[in-house]
């Protein structure tokens, strides 16, 4: 039987602001980080967006850190990581420094750093600029932070960057390439630059995320880094440390077929190929967090393919995109997101998907919207769709 | 006007993200673990400062203190007759 896997610790930073409690309090409330970014930026159009709150790179860093390595989403990912491992409890012994992978998603990589230095160019490069932006620098960060020597590197995907991130520390877990990992997403957002690139390809709603809600116009941007500590579930549980969930299952496939729409065909089999590795059979899923991304497209081929692998059997299956909390964070996405299924399965709370004002025919699934539901939850799915169709759902488990 | 030697003291600062008045001409390299990316970051601050570029073989110099980089600028400014007039 392969290695199972287990969550020991969580950290965060988000438009809520820093840290666990910041974005569980919001989801346990349904309260949101979505505010207006009116006059941030020159010649940005959109209005909202939930930009990382609270948070002062210098109260967390060297100085000469932040300038010569550090792009903004390099904070985040460490400031993230220290809390995760922080929580974990782990002893970092020189084998348990050995034996730890890093493994993070990123979508775009360090985009303020390209801003600084080419897209709002002065007249010179900054000799540190590769270094800063490169998208796997958040990997290297977190594992100069504690000094970790397991397999470590990127993933990029778009939107699904940190679930295939999460997958990919799984199995090495599984395969006994690494005993535990740091994994998760990270990613920064509040930039002109970004700002006018979802602009300009007009998919950004000009007053709220509304997933699978008849209304819906449009994703809402956020950034932010959600980062975990996995563990062989043996040598945690030998250490006595306090598990937040099992991941059973990975369900991974691509489209194959277009650069933004989705697929519902491949995007159906990813939650069917997750059913299958977790040995799950649909009634056995209480709670999905969608990708939900308040998007036309997404959220009925979301709603369709979830129909297509329940078969009718989702009497007892909720969903919620909790989207509207925290903003759409790209790379970040899961890493995030799976903070609502941790509430969900340690304190029976489900997340809601807050400004749903009208039903859509065509999304008729039980989402739980505007108000937090009290609910038990032992088996829990968590979807992330990309642009260019790389699929990745994650599969978890109460212990 | 701030000497040159002053402003390459300014530019060593700024790139090692130091504190100026931390620092003087005679300050030597291994006492405030000055590394490669330092070096690199101080000749980028030193070409901002100048506006002029900076031969790839400068970083192959063997500086020892601050003063030895103010050195090596004074002796290409002075080879190459650049004008190192602050503009602005």
């Amino acid at each position: 039987m392969s290695r199972r896997v287990v969550i020991t610790g969580a950290g965060y930073v988000s438009g809520l602001g820093v840290g666990r409690e910041a974005l569980f309090s919001a989801m346990r409330e349904g309260r949101s980080g979505v505010r207006s970014i009116v006059g941030a930026f020159d010649g940005v159009t959109m209005t909202h967006a939930a930009p990382v709150k609270d948070f002062t790179a210098e109260d967390h860093f060297d100085p000469s850190r932040i300038k010569q390595q550090l792009d903004t989403l390099s904070q985040y990912a460490v400031v993230a990581a220290r809390e995760a491992v922080a929580s974990s409890g782990l002893d970092l012994t020189d084998e348990a420094l050995e034996t730890t992978s890093v493994v993070l998603g990123s979508s775009i990589g360090g985009l303020d750093t390209v801003e600084q230095n080419f897209i709002f160019a002065r007249k010179r490069v900054h000799p540190m600029a590769i270094p800063r932006m490169m998208a796997s620098a958040p990997a290297s960060q977190v594992a100069m932070e504690f000094g970790f020597h397991g397999p470590s590197f990127a993933t990029s995907s778009a939107c699904s960057s940190s679930a295939h991130a999460i997958a990919q520390a799984v199995l090495f877990i599984r395969a006994g390439l690494a005993e535990r990992a740091v994994t998760g997403g990270t990613e920064a957002t509040h930039l002109r630059s970004s700002y006018r690139s979802w602009d300009a390809l007009r998919v950004v709603s000009r007053d709220a995320c509304r997933p699978f809600c008849k209304s819906r116009s449009g994703i809402v941007l956020g950034e932010g880094a959600g980062v975990y500590v996995l563990e062989e579930y043996e040598a945690a549980k030998a250490r006595g440390a306090n598990i937040l969930a099992e991941i059973i299952g990975i369900g991974m496939t691509s489209d194959g077929s277009d650069i933004v729409a989705p697929n519902q065909i491949w995007v159906a089999k990813a939650i069917e190929r997750c059913l299958k590795d977790a040995q799950l059979n649909p009634q056995d899923v209480h709670y999905i967090n969608a990708h939900g991304t308040g998007t036309d497209l997404n959220d009925v081929c979301e709603t369709n393919a979830i129909k297509q692998v329940f078969n009718g059997q989702t009497k007892q299956l909720a969903v919620s995109s909790t989207k509207p909390i925290h903003g759409h964070t790209l790379g970040a996405a899961a890493g995030i997101e799976i903070s609502s299924i941790l509430l969900a399965m340690n304190e029976g709370i489900i997340a809601p998907t807050l400004n749903y004002n009208e039903q859509d025919p065509e999304c008729d699934l039980d989402y739980v919207t505007n108000t937090p539901r009290n609910g038990k939850v032992d088996v829990a799915l968590c979807n992330s769709f990309a642009f260019g169709g790389l699929n990745a759902v994650l599969a978890f488990k109460k212990v | 006007m701030s000497t040159l030697e002053q402003r390459v003291l300014e530019a060593f600062a700024k790139g090692t993200v130091k504190d100026v008045n931390d620092l003087t001409l005679e300050t030597d390299f291994q006492s405030i673990d000055v590394d490669s990316t330092d070096l690199l970051c101080m000749i980028f601050e030193l070409e901002e400062e100048f506006d002029f570029e900076i031969p790839q073989d400068f970083e192959n110099k063997t500086f020892e203190t601050i003063g030895d980089v103010a050195k090596a600028v004074r002796e290409h400014v002075e080879e190459n007759n650049i004008d190192i007039t602050p503009k602005g």
